[in-house]
């Protein structure tokens, strides 16, 4: 099932647009709101609302190919062939696009099919900054790099970038943690000729209840995780439910993983957070030795998110740089490429500053 | 003309009479203390040494004092005059820094041949690094030359140990270990740079933490017992801070001492 969205003024394709957070015609600019969009637009004169399969029975029923002929079956939409409405040409898709563009003629196409059942996202963070926005805020970025070379700063050869929904797991953990510790506090004092140091044992104990709401795992095989963790974080007050125009006009994969795949993940994570969670409740001490620390997280919800992103692909020198941008806050992560004369620069120049203020200092003292 | 004597003898009583009362102090002192001369760091009022051994010491000392920025004296007497302890070099500084004979950064060693007693001091930027700790120290080095009356020898050593304590730099403070220190804290700064050049993880515990479900259930922070363990205090001399020793001439100059009998 392909999706495209038609202004009703001029049959154009229309795409969602971040700075309006509505649906804009391609051809005349008309504004939709994307409510107003959630039904209809796949096809003109569609007024009727569609059959519910639930509704009409079967006539008759028939065994599955599947069961008898032990040959790999297809999935979930694999294999299916979507076809551009506008132009009719085959849409060039992976098994994981769940929104991109007819690359004949450049209309967007959600494919609806993909995201519905299992595979429906609950929540999407609409893209809040638009390509022009995000290219200039790019460049910047480039120009304020303080060890990157001087031709990359000019930033003048993206060779693109891509506004792209990238599917998340958001997870809520609740929890409790335990820890039996010793702990000490040392005060020192004179006494006559002595100094005395006065060690104070206390036994000490903390029980916590705790609830992590909305952490976010990248479900993504195709995202370096280490790079999206460092996109975070996501303001969730502009969470909303999903609907399928968002993804108009942008590119869109359904997750790789499932909630049950990443809960180690996050497990992990939020175990991390707990530790010093629980760490953090213990004060006023001068050590603590922990004698037995437990913390037991559960998994409550785990939702399926779509998160704004822009991927830029950066050409330097033969090889390509990729970077994202938090499509919400404006947040930059990747690798830029390091000059070695800049770093070399900034290590004379701290060295030197470093020395010179040592040097200063020293010459007071002596 | 034997009136005319008598009323100058008066008049010149009376002089010697009021003219003490400016400095008290000075008055109780049978001697007055040898006076400074620039550029003259040897003073044997005793006359511990030979012409040849005076010759030598005048010219060490001297060369001592240019390595070091600092005046190395030394000073003896037969004669103090009465003062004991400090008084004499106090005095001795006193007057050379009212006269402005004296290096007012000065190290100084005195022999009182009288009371057997020997006095180090120090002033100015000098008592920084010779501190009355290292008064003491100076004065263990040369104390068995003194006892058996090489005197030669004690002034060369005590001229010798000043240097060594004046131009001791700390480790911290010294060129090559500042320059690594430099390098290390360059290649620190430019590391971090270039691990934050690709993003920072700017989520931290809190961020997803729920606070209206979370916060602590039970807690208890039993008392179980109280240890104290003593340590003596360390002696305050052989700290060897970087103040003087506190002490304060009649003149208001604050310096370092050590002294001893020998």
């Amino acid at each position: 099932m392909v999706v495209q969205y038609k202004c009703p003024s001029c049959g154009a394709d229309m795409q969602y647009d971040a700075e309006s957070r509505k649906l804009k015609c391609t051809g005349c600019g008309r504004l939709m709101a994307v409510d107003a969009m959630k039904q209809g637009g796949e096809k003109e004169g569609e007024e009727i609302a569609p059959f519910s399969a639930d509704e009409i029975e079967d006539e008759t029923s028939f065994g599955r190919i599947g069961e008898e002929a032990g040959s790999g079956a297809f999935g979930d939409g694999e294999g299916c062939q979507y076809v551009c409405n506008n132009c009719g040409a085959v849409v060039v898709t992976t098994t994981d696009t769940t929104a991109t563009t007819c690359s004949f003629c450049g209309a967007p196409v959600v494919l609806g099919d993909r995201l519905t059942g299992k595979k429906a996202p609950v929540f999407v963070i609409p893209f809040k900054i638009g390509k022009e926005q995000a290219m200039a805020a790019f460049r910047k970025w480039c120009g304020n790099g303080k060890l990157t070379p001087k031709d990359f700063m000019t930033a003048d050869r993206i060779k693109n970038i891509t506004g792209m929904y990238v599917p998340f797991w958001l997870f809520d953990m609740e929890g409790t943690g335990e820890a039996d510790c010793t702990a000490t506090r040392v005060r020192t004092y004179s006494q006559g000729e002595y100094i005395c140091t006065e060690t104070k044992y206390y036994h000490v104990y903390r029980r916590l209840n705790m609830v992590y709401s909305k952490v976010p795992v990248d479900a993504s095989e195709k995202m370096n995780d280490e790079m999206m963790d460092k996109l975070e974080p996501f303001s969730y007050s502009e969470l909303a439910p999903f609907e399928m125009p968002y993804l108009a006009g942008y590119l869109a994969e359904q997750y790789n993983y499932d909630d049950k795949e990443l809960l180690p993940r996050v497990t992990e994570r939020v175990k991390r957070y707990a530790s010093q969670y629980l760490a953090s409740t213990i004060t006023g001490y001068s050590t603590v030795t922990y004698n037995h620390k437990e913390i037991r997280l559960n998994p409550v919800n785990a939702r399926y998110t779509l998160l704004p992103v822009w991927m830029v692909c950066y050409d330097y020198r033969d090889s390509e740089h990729i970077f994202a941008m938090n499509g919400q806050t404006g947040k930059i992560v990747g690798k830029p490429p390091l000059s070695n004369k800049k770093i070399a620069l900034w290590f004379t120049g701290i060295s030197a500053a470093a020395f010179a203020v040592m040097r200063l200092v020293s010459m007071f003292l002596v | 003309m034997g009136k005319k004597r008598k009323i100058i003898s008066f008049f010149l009583l009376l002089l010697t009479f009021l003219l003490p009362v400016g400095s008290v102090y000075a008055s109780s002192f049978s001697q007055p203390v040898v006076s400074a001369v620039k550029g003259v760091y040897l003073y044997d009022d005793a006359g511990l040494l030979d012409d040849d051994q005076r010759e030598r010491l005048s010219e060490h000392l001297k060369k001592c004092g240019q390595e070091t920025g600092c005046g190395i004296y030394a000073v003896t007497s037969s004669e103090p005059g009465g003062r004991t302890g400090d008084r004499y070099l106090e005095d001795f500084y006193d007057n050379g820094f009212d006269t402005g004979q004296i290096d007012t950064d000065a190290v100084l060693i005195y022999l009182d041949m009288e009371n057997r007693y020997v006095n180090v001091q120090a002033y100015g930027k000098a008592q920084n690094r010779i501190t009355d700790g290292v008064c003491d120290k100076i004065i263990d080095a040369i104390y068995d030359d003194l006892k058996a009356g090489y005197y030669y020898n004690v002034i060369e050593v005590y001229a010798d140990e000043a240097v060594d304590y004046l131009n001791y730099v700390p480790i911290y403070l010294r060129a090559w270990v500042q320059l690594i220190a430099a390098l290390i804290i360059g290649g620190i700064a430019v590391s971090v740079m270039a691990v934050k050049s690709g993003g920072v993880m700017t989520v931290n515990a809190d961020t997803y933490l729920d606070s209206r479900y979370s916060g602590i259930r039970a807690r208890r922070d039993d008392y179980i017992r109280t240890s104290v363990t003593k340590r003596k205090k360390p002696k305050p001399s052989e700290g060897g801070g970087s103040s003087g020793g506190g002490h304060v001439s009649s003149g208001g100059h604050s310096h370092s001492s050590g002294g001893r009998s020998f």
